[in-house]
């Protein structure tokens, strides 16, 4: 049944931190647009990288343009968003047996696309990183730095809502009314009521990722995606105050790259033929360890906490029809769909997080253009900050201002990452007023809840029994709002279950199974 | 540093978690000198309840019946531990050890032969063998479904009286709850169960906790509390409770740190001072040197990685447990024991340790890890025969069975400890 009626000038069908960023770009620039997302933000793969705002010297092999556009872009982002991003610096390091003739030319390439790059002798490296390898023979110093892509992403789109955007997730299109070379109207459905609707915009943006090949679909449009799957894994600790690239051609297990309390190191390159099974394979961690041992040894005894995997949105070019999918441009991929006979339609895909905000202008501007108006793109200049309570999306940060606040009665909720009660209620109070479901899980997206050396063992239980307390949730919505928890934790943890993890797993397993019975707990029970 | 001390022992247990405990006692019950090694940190996690079997069997449903299922399991499945043990023994041994654990100040209680339903503080059902009187009303209530009200406390993160009572709305809608602040802890933001415990130990506080509850009673005959009634005297302190509120009170066992856990381990405690067994607590054994002779000489140390403690013992039980304990260690490539590097049945590739989901009602196979052993619990070595003479393993560290997805944690504890006490106390077994 077709019950809303929404006529915005943009629709972004993606909120990854593209569909975000252009939302926030065309809502700075004073155009509505309205974003829908399947699942929520940062699913797809904005959520399942490393979290890495590139110097740009990973591509000065490849491609001098992308490394120049890393290098430029990365710096405007450390302007407008200091808040989502640690400026950690980084180094690339070669080890015996690494290709001693890039390890010459890199300089060079480095000067030639613009990348700051700073030689460093190997003491000196060993120094400011006591955990590389011994076998260290070359070291460069970069511009490197940690960026937290559901920050951006959240602050993208909170930012564009405070100026008028509107944001629907689990909202997924599913068919497109075309009329002389024109979308009229987009078919929307709730994919968790099942509830139907229909959009009436101007002008549709396709910023699907790895699903954007199925989005052009509804409109017939044929696009040529490659699903380039790489796997991650998170560790228990922080292992080194740097971002650790290491200096040969692109490859697998090349990247360690600090992310606040913890660790996140890959990644891999697998080929995938759809994407019905986007997981981390056992093989794949055992290889990323084995590769990432030779440039940080602590690799190989660290404790894991999960591994995932993300689907790098690849399009094969028409001259490039073989060869291994690095070779394929990490740059973007702005598509206007009037040469394909749809004169309202726009694909972006590719990419990275470092360049967003770029493919967000081009986007955006391509979409103004359509609009037939002139307004133009202040992103880089306007700062990434909204008022949304995104406090709880930093590590650290919840427990520095709840230590700075007097407040009887509060107490932590989570104590891996330090989430205090009173930060979880603003939160909640936050998400209901932005029409979000208010249970378990949707509050996860939005916090460092259940994402410490825990896994959501304690934590899950304590905000179950607040959101008890607050009747946000009744009946035994919160015994299937835990079983769901550890089924998605599971997904990702199973992996890396070996040594303290798998004790922990055990301990988990003890109290939920053993003793809470959840594994008893059928979904549809009566009682 | 020097101040090592030398042991010279009939047996060392190795780990006090229940099997090591439960062994201890038996132990001590037989006149047999033991030294029991390890602390007994795992127990704030234990419920405190003494389950057997829960599990039916093949259709994992809840069962009411152990000993019908034990039946089952002993006829399909020869390589259980269960399976080398007389059901009348696995019963002689619980007796034993509920009758020590009462004559120390902790009665148990539940049918004589059946399974009872213990409400949780997630709102479910959890099937035990033997439960602390404290809960016996707990188990009445939620049979009778009568109404019942229940206390909540501002501050305390392990049980939420809304969530218990929004679980049961459906199947048991005649429970109130209502919010009282627990004696002497106002201004405190968060409440742990354990000095709530510990508090309760005064009358001065069991008074002033019956007074704040009082005007919240609304003709109610029950009424449920988190395990929070006491550590040493937890029945006495419900019994006049009970007479100064005139209601039956009641227990529900909560997630970690669980009191009714510290009781148990403090009633372990008590039971065995001034016996033939001998308690190194604080200290833990991280090596077994391999050594040809018939005894067994193995070194302890503290926490501090000092080195404490040599002992020799003519036998040995292994009661170390699994991947918390450390009695199982892991890697990436495989399961191994620690101490006597006995042969672990497992799977060396990771990839089958677990199912595809978490809640697989086959449970994980990691899960079945652990030492195989022959009829008297005497772990096997490569060749398949005895590793040692006098080497007996005990509890969870046990291969072939999953004590978490079958209820069967303390129970299979108890009953392989007692097993190989016996076998001890017989002397060599042919």
């Amino acid at each position: 049944m077709v019950k809303k009626k929404l006529t915005p000038q943009v629709l972004i069908i993606g909120a990854g931190v593209t569909g975000t960023g252009i939302a926030r770009d065309l809502a700075l620039r004073g155009i509505s647009s309205l974003v829908i997302e399947k699942g929520n933000i940062n699913d797809g793969a904005s959520g399942r990288n490393h979290g890495l705002l590139h110097s740009g010297a990973r591509y000065v092999g490849s491609d001098l343009d992308s490394a120049s556009e890393c290098a430029r872009e990365a710096r405007i982002l450390k302007r407008i968003a200091p808040h989502c991003i640690e400026d950690t610096k980084g180094l690339y390091v070669a080890v015996k047996g690494d290709d001693e003739s890039y390890v010459a030319a890199f300089p060079g390439l480095c000067k030639k696309a613009g990348v700051f790059c700073q030689p460093l002798c190997v003491k000196e490296a060993l120094a400011l990183e006591p955990g590389l390898s011994k076998d260290t023979i070359a070291v460069f110093r970069v511009d490197d730095a940690s960026v937290d892509p559901f920050h951006l992403s959240l602050e993208n789109m909170n930012q564009a809502i405070e100026h008028g955007a509107v944001y629907y997730s689990n909202c997924q299109a599913m068919g497109f009314s075309l009329e002389k070379k024109i979308i009229r109207k987009v078919l929307v459905q709730n994919c968790l009521t099942g509830e139907c609707f229909k959009i009436t915009p101007r002008v549709i943006i396709n910023a699907a990722g790895a699903w954007a090949g199925m989005v052009a679909q509804l409109a017939n449009v044929g696009l040529d995606m490659i699903y380039s799957k790489g796997s991650l894994l998170v560790t228990h600790n922080r292992l080194t105050t740097h971002v650790i690239n290491r200096l040969r051609p692109a490859a697998d297990g090349d990247i360690l790259v600090p992310g606040r309390t913890v660790s996140i190191f890959g990644t891999t390159s697998v080929r995938l033929d759809n994407l019905e099974s986007i997981r981390p394979e056992f093989g794949e961690v055992d290889f990323l360890i084995d590769q990432g041992a030779q440039m940080v040894p602590g690799l190989e005894t660290a404790r894991y906490i999960r591994a995932y995997a993300g689907v790098r949105p690849l399009v094969r070019s028409r001259n490039e029809t073989r060869g291994d999918d690095r070779t394929v441009s990490r740059g973007f991929y702005l598509f206007d769909h009037a040469t394909d006979g749809v004169d309202n339609f726009v694909t972006i895909t590719g990419g990275k997080v470092t360049t967003y905000r770029l493919m967000a202008e081009r986007t955006a501007d391509l979409a103004v253009e359509k609009l037939k108006i002139s307004a133009p793109c202040t992103t880089a200049e306007t700062p990434l900050m909204s008022k949304a309570p995104s406090k709880l999306i930093e590590a650290g940060m919840s427990v520095k201002l709840w230590a700075k606040e007097t407040n009887p009665g509060d107490y932590m909720m989570c104590e891996c990452e330090m989430v205090p009660k009173s930060h979880f209620k603003e939160l909640i109070l936050w998400l209901k007023q932005n029409r979000e479901r208010a249970d378990l899980n949707s509050p996860r997206l939005h916090s460092r809840l259940g994402k410490g050396a825990c896994q959501g063992t304690f934590c899950s239980l304590r905000v179950t029994g607040f959101m008890y307390d607050e009747a946000y949730i009744n009946g035994s919505q919160g015994l299937d709002n835990i079983k769901y928890l550890l089924t998605e934790r599971f997904k990702g943890q199973k992996p890396v279950l070996w040594d303290s993890q798998l004790a922990q797993a055990e301990l988990n397993e003890a109290m939920f199974c053993s003793f809470f019975g959840l594994d008893m707990v059928s979904p549809d029970r009566k009682g | 540093m020097e101040n090592k001390t030398s042991l010279k022992t009939d047996l060392v247990i190795i780990g006090a978690g229940m099997a090591g405990l439960a062994g201890a006692v038996f132990a001590a019950n037989r006149g047999i000198n033991a030294v029991l090694v390890g602390g007994a940190g795992a127990f704030e996690y234990a419920s405190g309840l003494l389950d057997l079997w829960g599990l039916t069997h093949p259709d994992n449903g809840y069962c009411k019946d152990p000993w019908q299922d034990l039946a089952k399991i002993q006829a399909s499945r020869p390589c259980h531990p269960f399976s080398k043990i007389c059901p009348s023994t696995i019963e002689t041994a619980f007796g034993e050890l509920t009758d020590v654990l009462g004559q120390n100040g902790l009665a148990y209680a539940g049918m004589a032969r059946e399974n009872s339903q213990i409400l949780t503080a997630f709102g479910t059902a959890k099937p035990t063998f033997r439960y602390p009187v404290t809960m016996a009303h707990n188990v009445t209530a939620l049979r009778e479904k009568n109404p019942t009200l229940l206390l909540d406390f501002n501050g305390l993160r392990e049980f939420r009286a809304r969530f218990v009572q929004q679980v049961l709305s459906s199947t048991w809608p005649n429970i109130r709850i209502a919010a009282v602040e627990f004696p002497q802890m106002s201004g405190r933001s968060e409440l742990v169960t354990p000095l709530m415990a510990q508090a309760m130990e005064t009358e001065q506080v069991q008074d002033k906790f019956a007074a704040a509850v009082r005007p919240h009673l609304k003709g109610e005959q029950f009424i449920g509390v988190p395990a929070i009634l006491g550590i040493n005297t937890a029945d006495k302190i419900r019994k006049r409770l009970e007479g100064l509120l005139g209601v039956n009170l009641f227990e529900i066992p909560t997630s970690p740190i669980s009191v009714p856990g510290i009781r148990l381990s403090e009633t372990f405690k008590k039971a065995l001072e001034d016996t033939c067994v001998t308690r190194l607590p604080d200290q833990r054994v991280l090596l077994v040197p391999q050594n040809p002779g018939k005894d067994f000489v193995l070194e302890t140390h503290t926490h501090s990685g000092t080195r404490a403690t040599r002992i020799q013992a003519a036998t040995c039980l292994l009661a170390t447990g699994r991947f918390l304990s450390k009695g199982l260690i892991s890697d990436r490539k495989g399961i191994k024991e620690p101490l006597f590097n006995l042969p672990v049945d497992h799977s060396t590739d990771r990839e089958h340790w677990h199912a595809a989901t978490y809640f697989d009602p086959g449970g994980h196979a990691v899960n079945l890890a652990g030492i195989t052993t022959d009829d008297h619990f005497r772990p096997l070595g490569r060749d398949n025969r005895a590793a040692h003479e006098t080497l007996y393993a005990a509890g969870s560290i046990l291969a072939g069975q999953d004590w978490m997805r079958t209820r069967s944690g303390s129970g299979l504890s108890i009953a392989t400890a007692f097993s190989a006490i016996e076998q001890i106390a017989l002397g060599r077994p042919v």
